[in-house]
């Protein structure tokens, strides 16, 4: 079997075992939506009558035959709590996300890349040498404590950024990037960090390759072999964590939206679990489990053709 | 050039590219942190900002405005009115829809006389059919159904002239008209507002933008003359209370809500900032006692609770003193209540010791639930340590809300709970009509005394005061004696200003008044 049919037959599986996965988490989770709704004065016939209009009265399988399907045709159901269809609700905190993922994903690789070049610099000057411990620091410190960090120092005392919110990019973009820059740059720092170190240990192993102390012997120019032999064959293993550090940002990005009061999906999902509204929180794992795999198989593939030895490995073409 | 430079050039230079490029970027925009940019419209960098920030802990739902009683998000009153107001001295009805009313001679029926000069926001004049529509829908779906129970019938009996009709006298039939606003019966389709809420109070609905930013503008033709003092008002739902302070702390907020203890600790003192608490208490915390469950069957061990419980500190640890200590659920000013009861269990650990051993209980492991969120985390950490210094060994287990609310609501909490409810801040009627941790006949705390309904019954026909006080006492006593129900803390609604602004207001119910409200510069 071809090495992209195997991982695409393999990112199928994943997704639809991921769809079961969460229904399942979800619902045998203590808590029902319509608690959530209605709180401690409802009487049972209030109850009774909420729970049949959101259907949550009828049998599991049924109810997870009929979001799978609204999945699959694109109208995963109405919001249990604010009767919304689901995807008006997610197409209105999806720029805010998408936004701030791609700001903070672009920041990390641009630092990932620059840090793991300084870190594996051969003479180890000033800059490498004071870049160790501030890698290790950042790494030590996670999201929530940059974050506020971050606030206090540019927002509280500066007053050069603002502490949070948000503002439409196509409208005022010059604002819209002031009001992105410190959760992006909060998100994407613990990312870089890991990045820079996995690029900057593979770069010094890849020194030591045969074909890099041929080039050298040659006499060719330091700048041709980083460039031309070292990096590309350092590359592989950043990407793929790369990828894998994509996936997590709508992770990250549930913290630094609520620290930053920013309305993506990160907060939109912390909402819709904390009230029970399934159609909502269903559909945003899904969303995030499909962009991961997504990257995932995006990054694999990419793997396989920087590295035709990985997409020939287990076709009986090894050689 | 050396290998060194050669390897050195590229982050370098580019450094100082990107450098000059973001100086020169930075000089050519705007500053977001401006109070004149406002892109949020859109605008130009010369439009004006909205008048007044606001910073709140939960999103405006118009889905919610007339199911919900007590919950309902307090900015609700900037765009809704209701019939009457209540005094937060003497929580007696005052006029505000209604101007005036007047009572049958069998107190069985109540006419309401409404304002004339009242218009929705869409121009339309607010008739007696509205206030029906509103009633009627809350008596069906609201939080606080039960207060309007006893109503058998409500009719426009002219165009501005609204007749209520008892089944059986009622004293606390004004809760309920304060805590219901009054809706546009024509927008309001399925128990559900139209996108744009159509209200009569002093600021009109413009937009509601993400979910989590409500957009106001004053309305010209409000009912009070000149009022409000506001052109705009945006409201930004943060539920972080981190994210909130640093909006207040820096500039971008005026106005921030619920502002939890720590944070007023780091406000205390600091002469760009007010703090404001609603002091007639609206949201109260009671550590909650199944009596079913041994060994609260015993009602020495429930009386070993209260005298267990520190409610100084809780007051000064969990709510920065924006609180108030009392052995009672409903407030100390409550006609009726004294001194002593208010202050009847003070801390006593030993006290507390001594009657669990007389009961046989100590060390009794006892379970504590609550809902796990930062107040009711910390609240459940100084509960569990007064308990354990009483001589009870203490499993906590800490559920997110929509896990707690069916054990609150089916009765199935074990043992001991924390909680807060509020409805029982306005009256001792109402609390034990509504509120489910106190409700006669199916509180979580399982009392199906018969006294406790007598009581209940009593009250609703102590229709004139010295009647209401005398049964407000009585109703006092007995909780302070069965002790089922301990009270913490009764917590203020607090706020939160930046110093520019003056003449906030708070009503009976901690909901926010910005009519008066202005700001310097």
């Amino acid at each position: 079997m071809p090495y992209w049919t195997r991982k695409a037959a393999g990112a199928l599986a994943t997704l639809w075992l991921a769809s079961v996965a969460v229904f399942l988490l979800l619902h045998l989770a203590p808590g029902d939506p319509v608690s959530a709704a209605l709180g401690a004065e409802a009487d049972q016939e209030q109850r009774e009558q909420l729970g049949r209009q959101l259907g949550v009265d009828r049998p599991l399988p049924v109810q997870y035959l009929t979001w799978l399907r609204g999945l699959l045709t694109g109208d995963p159901g109405l919001s249990f709590r604010y009767r919304e269809p689901v995807t008006k609700m997610i197409g209105q905190s999806l720029g805010s996300t998408i936004q701030l993922a791609l700001a903070a994903g672009l920041l990390m690789l641009v630092l990932g890349l620059l840090l793991g070049a300084a870190l594996a610099a051969e003479r180890r000057g000033r800059l490498a040498r004071a870049l160790d411990p501030v890698t290790t620091a950042v790494l030590a410190l996670p999201v929530y404590v940059t974050a506020v960090l971050f606030v206090f120092v540019f927002a509280v005392l500066l007053r050069v950024l603002p502490a949070g919110g948000e503002k439409d990019l196509f409208a005022a973009p010059d604002l819209a990037v002031q009001y992105l820059a410190l959760p992006a740059v909060a998100l994407a720092l613990p990312g870089s960090v890991v990045l820079a170190r996995l690029l900057a240990t593979e770069i010094r192993r890849t020194r030591q390759e045969e074909f890099v102390l041929t080039a050298i012997a040659k006499g060719a120019p330091p700048r041709r072999i980083l460039l031309r032999h070292v990096l590309p064959n350092s590359l592989a293993p950043f990407f793929v964590e790369f990828g894998l550090n994509l996936g997590e940002l709508l992770g990250g990005a549930v913290v630094a939206e609520q620290l930053f009061a920013r309305h993506g999906l990160g907060q939109l999902l912390l909402d819709a679990i904390n009230q029970r509204d399934y159609p909502v929180a269903q559909t945003l794992i899904m969303l995030a489990v499909a962009v991961a795999v997504t990257v995932q198989l995006g990054s694999e593939l990419l793997v396989g053709r920087l590295d035709p030895r990985i997409a020939r490995a287990g076709t009986g073409e090894a050689r | 050039m050396s290998d060194a430079a050669h390897r050195h050039a590229l982050p370098r230079r580019g450094f100082l590219g990107l450098s000059a490029g973001a100086v020169l970027l930075a000089a050519g925009c705007r500053s977001a942190t401006d109070p004149t940019a406002d892109g949020a419209k859109g605008a130009s960098a010369t439009a004006s900002a909205p008048d007044l920030q606001i910073v709140y802990g939960s999103a405006p739902d118009p889905t919610q405005l007339l199911h919900r009683g007590p919950d309902t998000p307090a900015f609700v009153n900037l765009v809704l009115d209701r019939l009457v107001d209540l005094d937060p001295q003497t929580l007696q009805p005052v006029p505000w829809l209604a101007t005036s009313w007047e009572w049958s001679a069998d107190r069985l029926k109540l006419v309401l006389k409404l304002r004339e000069d009242v218009t929705f926001h869409d121009g339309r004049a607010l008739s007696a059919d509205d206030v029906v529509f509103s009633l009627v829908g809350a008596a069906k779906t609201s939080q606080v159904k039960p207060l309007l129970e006893r109503l058998a019938d409500i009719r426009a009996s002219a165009g501005n002239e609204v007749t209520l009709t008892l089944a059986r006298p009622t004293s606390n039939l004004f809760d309920a008209l304060a805590f219901n606003p009054v809706v546009d019966a024509r927008s309001y389709v399925d128990g559900k507002a139209a996108d744009k809420v159509n209200g009569t109070g002093p600021f009109t609905w413009q937009s509601f933008k993400g979910g989590n930013q409500l957009d106001l503008a004053r309305y010209d033709r409000y009912w009070q003359s000149g009022r409000p003092r506001f052109e705009r008002i945006t409201i930004r739902s943060v539920t972080s209370s981190q994210a909130a302070l640093s909006a207040l702390q820096s500039g971008q907020a005026q106005l921030i809500g619920a502002v939890p203890g720590r944070d007023l600790k780091v406000l205390a003192g600091n002469p760009g900032f007010t703090v404001q608490s609603a002091k007639a208490s609206y949201q109260q915390a009671f550590l909650g006692v199944n009596i079913a469950t041994k060994p609260f069957d015993d009602i020495r061990v429930r009386q070993a609770l209260q005298y267990a419980v520190d409610r100084e500190r809780i007051v000064s640890q969990v709510y920065g003193g924006s609180a108030e200590a009392s052995s009672l659920p409903w407030p100390s000013n409550t006609p009726g209540v004294t001194p002593d009861q208010v202050k009847r269990y003070g801390h006593d650990p030993e006290k507390a010791r001594g009657l669990l051993k007389e009961a046989g209980a100590e060390g009794a492991r006892v379970p504590l639930t609550a809902a796990n969120s930062p107040v009711f985390a910390s609240l459940v950490e100084l509960v569990k340590f007064d308990l354990e210094q009483a001589g009870f060994g203490v499993d906590v287990q800490l559920l997110d809300n929509a896990a707690i609310q069916p054990k609150i609501q089916q009765g199935t909490l074990e043992g001991l709970f924390v909680a807060n409810h509020g409805m029982v801040s306005v009256s001792p009627l109402s609390g034990i009509t509504v509120s489910g941790p106190l409700q006669v006949g199916k509180n979580t705390s399982h009392v199906t005394d018969p006294a406790f309904a007598e009581l209940q019954s009593r009250a609703f026909a102590a229709v004139d005061e010295k009647a209401r006080a005398d049964v407000n006492h009585e109703l006092s006593e007995y909780l302070l004696a069965q002790s089922f129900h301990i009270t913490l803390a009764h917590a203020w609604e607090t706020y939160a200003l930046a110093s520019s602004v003056h003449d906030v207001a708070t009503s009976a119910l901690g909901y926010l008044r910005l009519t008066d409200t202005r700001r310097d510069g």
